[in-house]
């Protein structure tokens, strides 16, 4: 099975610094892009192994697939915590009221309906860049757990923060795709 | 080891330059000229001339004459908006064979400057090139004899430019590239000697040409000429004079355009101004915008992250282009880069590092666009995702559907829809399996990009190990040309029929929003206005209205009126905008 950490030479583990992920994608692509007269394989092994390593809900699915015990890696129904719930159920709201509003701007043809519809779209902007905010602080929150996780090798808690990070990676993607289309 | 040239094959103009003892330059031709126009002019003799030469040769036998085959190249016929004033097929040449004759034309330049021959090359194109663009363009290279050694993104080669100096730091940068028929959008990061393309958007059919011709057209209103049939043969001339004020219009406030003899008896003689010429740039420089934002998000980066957003193309010399990157991004475009020159000087800097001279520099290119294949209900599954950074490869499984299936053709496309049927399909594989019964034979197939952006597909037998390239079955050629040329009669001639009901439906329904509009932004805020103009407002109102309601229907009548109302709403509109900004600081601070 292909091995991210292996590939950009790491130890396997949750936390990983960003910096230091940089330097080791920054070196190995050194090596091994055919502009230096690496092989293509080798870079494409490269680039899929950074673009693993650099995303958390990412890394920490691999790191599950590689190096958990049989029974952590079952598929498990995450309990998601009443905060993430509540914040699940606001995104949804602004998500499903931005969609019908993005769809009226979208029939508004001259500069005034436009203009008249400029105070909703700001309200609604600010109410998903609110959402996106929250997002970004639960996320940097859970980050901090990781090198704790590393020293306890609790793969139970690994699995249920993995869950979440890729909630969370998905709901910023529909915040950022909907702040898109408000422009 | 023989020299890499490096070459900006562009829509308008290209380039040609080499590292020469450690120094990127540009190589100038004989006349002195570094700028080479990408013209070819085809003598009915036979006799091929390019550049300069060719393009005086435009206004003369236009019909005869190829400029913006970029344009055309890895398109299939008929494909896109974009309808050239010469006839390729008339002449005999494809648009691959027209970018060869250029190519073999800056060959030469460069053989008689550095006097030696030359036979590798790295060639530019724009990023948002698709696969079955970027291979067309690799095909005339290797036509005129070059073995290209890679195809580089534009606004990668610019960032290469603009980087080279500044190794040591770590900046984010965005690249606006607005050339003559192509814009691209390039997000960077740069640090330590690597330069990284985070996300890359834009539009293989949007330029300085479009506004020639937007231009053109508007000059041809303004001054009072016979039909459109006797001047038609001209249009070149007239191409040619909106070009040229145009660039005046970016150092000049005021142009008069003079072209003696447009017809036998009249002259043409238009004054014009920058902001004519603004006003019929602005919708499709606007078009620019949401293509930033896209790579911006995609980057996942908010615009006051970017250290610097630089500006290449020519285009990017007419202030209202600035003036529209600086409120897309927040900040003054850098324009340290030579606008016509970067993209060259970028790809003679890769040249430079795929021939060794330039070690410390990492370029990390993305694919532009997601590659993926068609799955059950006509629906795109994506394979490679756009923004991946290159080269990359991703595998699938094939299983047999039914007993004994010895193939499966699958339709390998790329492009950001939903639908298969809206994406470009590059072509078909044949995925060959051994007889079985159903489910037993399982195929893997590996998509790769390499390093220029250029597919492979592969399938492995899980037997013997054994790789096999599959052949793509393109379709970008091939096309019956009389079919499709019905084809885009048959919608002209549908068009026509229906045109008039069309214009009348368009127009009521803009006049009716309109009115409905007019009266929720008087309610909201009419006592803000003065008695002029809320009077002027209600009588364009009223003129709307009658129009809409006068028998028999008069198009041209309600257009005039919903223009006016249009017109007369301008100041409304703002304050209806500016009130919203009022009530979103006041929410912030509040």
């Amino acid at each position: 099975m292909f091995d991210a950490y292996k590939t950009l030479n790491f130890t396997r583990r949750a936390a990983l610094d960003e910096g230091a992920l940089q330097k080791a994608y920054a070196a190995h692509s050194r090596a091994a892009h055919p502009d230096h007269g690496g092989d293509e394989s080798r870079a494409a092994e490269v680039n899929a192994a950074y673009e693993i390593l650099r995303a958390t809900d990412k890394r920490l699915k691999h790191l599950l697939e590689l190096a958990a015990p049989v029974d952590a890696k079952q598929w498990r129904t995450v309990p998601i915590d009443e905060g993430m719930m509540s914040l699940f159920s606001e995104l949804g709201a602004a998500l499903e009221a931005s969609a019908k509003f993005i769809d009226r701007k979208l029939k508004a043809q001259t500069a005034l309906s436009k203009a008249l519809l400029a105070n909703e779209e700001m309200q609604q902007r600010e109410s998903l860049e609110r959402i996106g905010f929250e997002l970004d602080r639960r996320r940097k929150e859970m980050e901090a757990e990781l090198p704790g996780l590393d020293a306890s090798m609790d793969w139970k808690q690994l699995g249920v923060l993995q869950a979440k990070f890729a909630y969370l990676a998905k709901w910023q993607t529909q915040v950022r795709e909907s702040l898109l289309a408000l422009m | 080891m023989s020299a890499i040239l490096g070459i900006d094959l562009g829509t308008t103009h290209s380039l040609v330059g080499v590292v020469d003892s450690g120094f990127p330059i540009l190589l100038a031709d004989a006349e002195g000229s570094r700028l080479t126009p990408s013209v070819a002019h085809y003598a009915k003799e036979g006799a091929v001339t390019v550049g300069a030469r060719a393009l005086r040769q435009r206004a003369l036998d236009p019909e005869r004459t190829v400029s913006s085959v970029k344009r055309l190249i890895g398109r299939r016929q008929g494909e896109g908006d974009w309808k050239p004033s010469y006839d390729l097929t008339g002449i005999g040449k494809t648009p691959v064979d027209v970018s060869a004759d250029i190519l073999r034309h800056l060959k030469n330049i460069a053989e008689r400057a550095l006097e030696m021959e030359v036979s590798r090359a790295v060639i530019t194109v724009p990023a948002y090139f698709n696969d079955a663009q970027r291979q067309a363009t690799k095909r005339a290279g290797e036509l005129a004899g070059l073995t290209v050694e890679r195809i580089l993104s534009e606004p990668t080669a610019a960032a290469l430019a603009y980087g080279l100096d500044k190794l040591e730091e770590r900046k984010k940068i965005a690249v606006y590239d607005l050339g003559g028929g192509t814009f691209d959008i390039s997000i960077l990061e740069m640090r330590d000697g690597v330069f990284q393309v985070l996300a890359t958007a834009g539009d293989t059919q949007l330029g300085g040409d479009d506004i020639d011709r937007a231009f053109a057209d508007w000059i041809r209103s303004q001054g009072i000429l016979p039909s459109l049939e006797i001047i038609k043969g001209k249009m070149p001339w007239l191409r040619d004079a909106a070009e040229t004020a145009k660039k005046k219009l970016s150092s000049h406030d005021e142009v008069t355009i003079e072209i003696p003899f447009l017809d036998s008896q009249k002259h043409l003689s238009v004054r014009t101004t920058r902001t004519d010429l603004e006003k019929i740039a602005l919708p499709l420089i606007e078009r620019t915008r949401r293509h930033c934002l896209r790579a911006l998000t995609d980057a996942n980066l908010k615009p006051d992250q970017l250290d610097e957003v630089i500006l290449v193309g020519g285009s990017t010399r007419m202030p209202l282009v600035r003036r529209i990157v600086a409120d897309i991004f927040g900040k003054e475009p850098n324009i340290s880069q030579n606008p016509d020159e970067a993209v060259a000087m970028g790809a003679v800097i890769q040249a430079g590092i795929l021939s060794g001279s330039l070690r410390n520099v990492v370029l990390l290119d993305v694919t532009p666009l997601s590659l993926g294949i068609e799955t059950f209900g006509g629906l795109m599954n994506v394979i490679i995702p756009r923004n991946t950074t290159l080269p990359c490869k991703a595998g699938e499984m094939f299983t047999n559907a039914v007993t004994n299936q010895s193939e499966m053709l699958i339709r390998v496309l790329q492009g950001e829809r939903e639908l298969a049927k809206d994406n470009w399909e590059l072509g078909r594989i044949a995925v060959l399996f051994p007889s079985g019964p159903k489910g037993s034979a399982r195929v893997g197939v590996q998509f790769s990009l390499d390093a220029n952006g250029i597919l492979q597909v592969l399938t492995r037998n899980t037997a013997t190990k054994a790789d096999t390239v599959l052949e793509i079955q393109s379709s970008a050629v091939n096309v019956d040309d009389a079919q499709v040329e019905q084809m885009i009669a048959e919608s002209v001639d549908h068009a026509f029929e229906d045109m008039n009901e069309r214009i009348w439906t368009e127009s009521r329904l803009k006049g009716e929003e309109l009115l409905v509009a007019v009266a929720e932004a008087l309610a909201q805020c009419g006592t803000l206005l003065i008695e002029d103009e809320l009077h002027k407002i209600k009588s364009c109102a009223a003129q709307v209205r009658d129009s809409i309601n006068h028998e028999p229907h008069d198009v041209k009548k309600l257009k005039a009126a919903n223009q006016s109302l249009d017109d007369a709403t301008q100041s409304l509109a703002v304050l209806l905008v500016e009130r919203a900004m009022e009530a979103a600081l006041e929410r912030k601070l509040g």
